[in-house]
């Protein structure tokens, strides 16, 4: 060997390594292109004043539909965007947006939330109840219900939108807190909070909020192990549950976000009579069933679809009518460097045997994803229980492949019937890998949440500041949801 | 002492052994340690197979230490979670190193025989903790496990040795930690936004 042929092969290593990792310059999306679409079209935009955005709810609110949207931390570069309504920077907390005619969204208030850069700071989650529908809310109000950063969960009257008053504040500093749940009939919530002791930074306080300015604890849930005291493995923590309240008495817990996954389904009534004290006897109490998931996947959302009659077993003598949930999946990691998350169907019927039935997910091909930059997969589906896409049309929130729509009326063949993937822009922020050791960094769209409303209109939210979309669905897909 | 031309083939197979197991690991940079030569003061650490079955945090970097001032037998199993801190603290208390470490390598059933402490090495903060894992029909495996935090990722690293893990076994695995080849790979893997 001679010096010649060392060096051949440190240049053929370097390629190799620069052909893997390189990958292909492909689909890059460029400010000033259209959307990419099909069965959605653009009705509406706001731009959020550029700040990373997570939960949206829109509440229909006396004659007028207000978005209330919650927001991640600042970045690096810009930890507090200056709010053109005051003229001040502030840090990123909770957007309040008039969507009544969603052609003209109406920037309204920011009430800021806690310093910190993306998931450090912030103000993530948003619920909305009526006071008319709180048991003891005062029924001329409304209330917002948002997380405080990591620190703690606060209610706002919101009844003028444009002058959010704080009216409560939860007494003590927590680890984290992320993705909640209010039930407006009832004003029980499940709150995810990380209660110094427990041994995750997110499990479940269950307070009653029936009346909004006096909130009253009533227990602390999560899965045995996880509890003060406990040793050995810590199970994978919380990320956010979804109640179908008294009527379905069934709450249905997401664990894991990426990874360790599991869906928990709790009876709620035990979870509100039974014993509280956090042993792990009475932590097992309250839980009917259970979905264990590949380690490599994680329960974002678990949104529960009972009684769904399938087309296909219609003439089967029994179970022709299936309780279906389902499970989504969050991506984490950018450009594809963790396994593939995706929507999951799981058959919860028989409670105690859930079995998964069939997944939802977009082909990597079809927009060169992994390439694009940032995030590809799932992240989360609207929540809203509204008649007009419930068990019918889901919208996923699947980061830099847009909105995805798909036709959940057979939920053992799930089918895509429409997409919206929108521009970036000026604001829109980059998503770096590293690359030996480098950051290599590329601007692509994340679609991070969505909502609808019970107009039909669909709210996503992108969580490297591009801002809020309003679509409305076309062709097949409007089909699909019956609307004219 | 190696010529140029032997250096560079080196340098050239050390990256192809990195990208071909960055493949097969997807795409997790690896370490690559020398065979070492013996030293009676020094901690020398050569890399092992990693030992323990796939999971949802992939397969990680092993490194073995003998002889010397290692004893028997000085065992370091380290692995990075990316996006599993707590962004804004890191692992600042005992609760987070039972959540993020790795100690369920060796066992299910395991318990902490005293509360940790703080470690730092270079660009990585975070706390220490020995805990005892019991075994069939053997006695007690005790364990060092340190979880260190780069902004939200965490670099978990679980120690055993064939005899006990004491002071002196934790402060070489703590050098090695703090060593540049572990610095690199910490940067390299993680940190990134």
């Amino acid at each position: 060997m001679n010096l010649l042929w060392a060096n051949k092969a440190v240049l053929m290593a370097l390629a190799f390594v620069a052909g893997v990792c390189g990958s292909v310059q492909a689909q890059e999306q460029k400010v000033g292109a259209p959307p990419e679409a099909q069965n959605m079209r653009l009705v509406g935009y706001s731009d959020l004043q550029a700040r990373s955005a997570y939960q949206p709810t829109i509440h229909h609110q006396g004659d007028r539909y207000i978005a209330y949207i919650g927001h991640h931390g600042g970045t690096p570069e810009v930890p507090k965007p200056v709010n053109p309504l005051t003229g001040q920077p502030e840090f990123n907390g909770t957007s309040i947006v008039d969507v009544t005619d969603p052609a003209h969204p109406r920037y309204l208030k920011h009430i800021p939330g806690t310093p910190g850069n993306y998931e450090e700071g912030g103000a993530q989650m948003t619920r909305v109840c009526d006071g008319k529908t709180l048991p003891k809310g005062d029924p001329n109000k409304t209330y917002l219900l948002r997380v405080f950063g990591g620190k703690g969960h606060q209610i706002f009257d919101v009844t003028d939108p444009s002058k959010p008053q704080l009216i409560w504040q939860s007494p003590n500093e927590l680890k984290d807190t992320h993705k909640s749940w209010w039930e407006c009939d009832t004003g029980i919530a499940y709150l995810v909070s990380g209660v110094p002791g427990w041994r995750v930074n997110r499990m479940t306080e269950v307070y009653d909020m029936s009346d909004p300015a006096h909130p009253v604890k009533l227990r602390d849930f999560g899965l045995p192990g996880q509890e003060p005291g406990a040793i050995g493995p810590v199970p994978e923590q919380l990320h956010g549950m979804i109640s179908l309240g008294p009527h379905g008495n069934r709450i249905y817990f997401g664990y894991g976000t990426n990874k360790g996954g599991m869906m928990q389904i709790v009876d709620r009534e035990k979870l509100l009579h039974g014993p509280k004290e956090p042993t792990p006897e009475n932590l097992r109490y309250p839980e009917i069933g259970r979905l264990t998931m590949t380690p490599w996947n994680g329960a974002h959302t678990a949104f529960p679809m009972p009684k769904m009659p399938i087309a296909e077993f219609a003439k089967d003598k029994e179970g022709s009518q299936r309780d279906i949930v389902m499970i989504v999946d969050e991506q984490i990691r950018n450009e594809c460097e963790e396994p593939r998350q995706m929507a999951w169907f799981v058959d919860v019927t028989i409670e105690a045997h859930p079995m998964v039935i069939s997944n939802f997910q977009v082909p990597e091909a079809s927009g060169n994803f992994c390439s694009r930059g940032g995030r590809f997969g799932t992240h989360a589906s609207n929540e809203s229980l509204a008649p007009v896409f419930y068990k019918k049309l889901a919208f996923l929130s699947y980061f830099n492949a847009g909105v995805r729509t798909v036709d959940v009326r057979d939920p053992y063949h799930p089918k895509e019937v429409g997409y919206f993937i929108p521009s970036i822009t000026s604001a829109t922020d980059k998503r770096c890998v590293k690359v030996n050791g480098q950051d290599r960094c590329k601007v692509a769209i994340q679609t991070n949440n969505v909502e609808t409303d019970d107009r039909g209109y669909i709210y996503i939210v992108d969580r490297a500041n591009t801002g809020m979309h309003i679509l409305e669905l076309t062709g097949e897909a409007r089909a699909a949801a019956g609307l004219n | 002492m190696l010529s140029l031309w032997q250096t560079k083939l080196r340098a050239g197979l050390v990256i192809l052994s990195l990208a071909a197991v960055s493949i097969a690991a997807g795409g997790t940079a690896i370490m690559h340690v020398h065979a070492p030569a013996m030293s009676e003061t020094t901690a020398v650490w050569s890399q092992e197979a990693w030992p323990f079955p796939i999971d949802q945090w992939g397969m990680g970097q092993a490194f073995g230490c003998s002889g010397g001032p290692c004893g028997a037998g000085l065992h370091l199993y380290l692995r990075a979670k990316i996006g599993f801190c707590r962004c804004a603290t890191g692992v600042s208390d005992d609760d987070e190193i039972d959540r993020v470490g790795d100690t369920e390598l060796l066992g299910s059933k395991y318990a902490p025989l005293a509360p940790g402490h703080s470690v730092d090495a270079g660009v990585l903060t975070g706390r220490a903790r020995v805990f005892k894992v019991e075994r069939a029909f053997r006695s007690a495996l005790p364990v060092l496990t340190v979880a260190l935090a780069n902004r939200c990722d965490a670099v978990v690293a679980t120690v055993i040795s064939d005899s006990d893990v004491l002071p002196k076994q934790e402060q070489m695995a703590v050098d090695f930690l703090r060593s540049d080849l572990v610095q690199r790979w910490a940067d390299t893997n993680t940190g990134s936004n």
